[in-house]
């Protein structure tokens, strides 16, 4: 079934739109979870929610891309599970080092506190610059949580690439929020 | 001031408010292009990409064939060629009448040609032959196959032609028929080959390797589909090769004379519905500005960009020459 025929499924209020949101897109939403909590049974009660958050969401949304809409879902609840049980702790997670990682990019002088809107069309804007292969890492990486070796077996490259294009991509970002002046 | 753990959290969370585009294409799987006309890879990264993939047989397989097919089409042209040389002289009359490229046939000859035939018509007045690939058109459907073969192999098989830039301003890279006919194509389903007279004549492709791929398009398609205008700036010791395209955003590359991706040329419209941050940046590899109703992006490959020539390249924009 297209995505259009399972959003208007939501607009008419039936259940069948879960059912046909779990068969097409159960496994990446599951698969989001599992790359934040690396715990199956909470990347699943992840993916249920998310779900259940689609449901309640569609309409009055009508989301242009079906799957982007339901992986920042997955995402989201994934991370604020995470944060709650303090997934941190058991060490399989891969946010521990994208935290790390990602804090190279923030400026270390001084600066104005970026809004959340100003902060979004900096990330936009650094994504945009990216060739495609770079973005397809750094998005994978920051907002898929996936390991450097998954990104290295999904696109067929060695990690030490990988691991320098994120290297490059993270100092691109660290360069436009420098040069406006502003900070995380 | 927070901690930077506690930054990089934000950080993180605002990862998750990137645009969907760029989810989805992270999403998709890897060779597929999510967004029609973003970026894509030099040549050498798709052949690499493409030979990690394991596509290195499959695309040896497609030479062998497009070899094949090559060969075939040679000996049918040869074939008739010499059968022209025999033919010719008595349908000679009824192929200047068909007027429609037809081949000396006497199937395709129209009943009465010969009363069409102006007498003093002398040989160098008579239509031309029609030019190679023209003639490979209305072979069969082999040509097509093997065309289509020999430019899934494009970036094996050549890059020149794929990725090589223009060498001067009007001069085409291949502009005979018979180059171009077997010249190969690009593989993906964004590079648009410029052609045109905006393009400054720069077309690089014989006609029949148009859009019947979907892979090359002119740059009026382009600007069709971005919705938007490009204006192609000259630029010392660059030209363009390539331009992309997706709605409310076009590309253009720019390639030194070694064939080397010098510089990317973004220009990407303005989302009115939110509220877009005049954001402004330069430095040696890269600048950004907005005009209020564009973004315009201009990204180095090669050698660092001097605000001189930063300034340059905005004015030549600006002023679309």
């Amino acid at each position: 079934m297209d995505d259009g025929a399972i959003i208007d499924l939501y607009w008419k209020r039936s259940e069948r739109a879960v059912t046909e949101t779990k068969n097409k897109y159960g496994r990446l939403c599951r698969g989001i979870a599992m790359r934040i909590l690396r715990n199956m049974e909470d990347a699943e009660e992840c993916e249920q929610d998310t779900y259940l958050r689609a449901w309640n969401s569609i309409p009055p949304k009508r989301p242009d891309i079906l799957s982007a809409y339901l992986g920042r879902i997955a995402r989201n609840l994934s991370l604020d599970r995470y944060d709650r049980e303090h997934a941190e702790k058991r060490g399989k997670s891969q946010i521990p080092l994208v935290l790390e990682e990602l804090e190279e990019c923030i400026p270390d002088e001084n600066a104005r506190e970026i809004s959340d809107m100003e902060l979004r069309e900096v990330l936009n804007q650094a994504l945009a610059s990216l060739t495609e292969e770079a973005r397809g890492m750094f998005v994978r990486r920051y907002f898929l949580g996936s390991s450097i070796r998954e990104i290295a077996e999904e696109l067929g490259f060695k990690e030490s690439r990988v691991k320098m294009s994120l290297l490059r991509s993270r100092n691109s970002l660290r360069k436009v929020l420098e040069r406006e002046g502003v900070t995380v | 001031m927070k901690n930077q753990r506690d930054q990089a959290k934000r950080l993180l969370r605002a990862f998750g408010e990137i645009d969907d585009c760029y989810i989805r294409e992270a999403l998709e799987s890897a060779p597929q292009r999510a967004c029609a006309g973003e970026r894509e890879g030099s040549a050498d990264k798709e052949q690499e990409a493409f030979r990690k993939k394991g596509g290195i047989r499959f695309q040896r397989q497609i030479q062998l064939l497009a070899g094949l097919a090559a060969c075939f089409l040679l000996l049918v042209l040869a074939g008739r060629v010499l059968d022209s040389g025999r033919i010719l002289p008595q349908n000679e009359k009824a192929f200047v009448d068909s007027g429609s490229g037809a081949l000396p046939d006497e199937g395709l000859t129209a009943p009465g040609a010969e009363s069409f035939i102006a007498e003093d018509l002398s040989p160098k007045e008579a239509p031309a032959e029609p030019a190679d690939w023209e003639e490979s058109m209305d072979n069969s459907l082999l040509w097509d196959d093997a065309e289509e073969e020999k430019s899934f192999m494009a970036p094996d098989a050549d890059t020149e032609g794929l990725m090589a830039p223009f060498t001067g301003g009007s001069a085409p890279l291949s502009t005979s028929s018979g180059e171009t006919a077997s010249s190969p194509k690009s593989t993906d389903g964004m590079d648009i080959q410029i052609e045109g007279e905006e393009a400054g004549n720069t077309a690089m492709h014989p006609p029949e390797t148009g859009t019947e791929t979907g892979a090359e398009l002119s740059l009026e398609e382009a600007e069709r589909i971005s919705g938007l205008e490009m204006p192609l700036p000259e630029l010392e010791g660059a030209t363009v090769g390539q331009c992309s395209a997706r709605e409310g955003r076009i590309e253009l590359f720019y390639f030194n004379q070694e064939g080397e991706e010098v510089f990317r040329i973004i220009k990407e419209a303005l989302d009115e519905r939110r509220e877009e941050l005049p954001l402004e940046s330069e430095d040696g590899s890269s600048a950004v500005w907005t005009d209020g109703r564009y973004r315009w992006m201009i990204l180095s490959e090669k050698e660092e960009l001097s605000p001189e020539r930063i300034r340059e390249m905005r004015e030549k924009l600006s002023s679309g020459k």
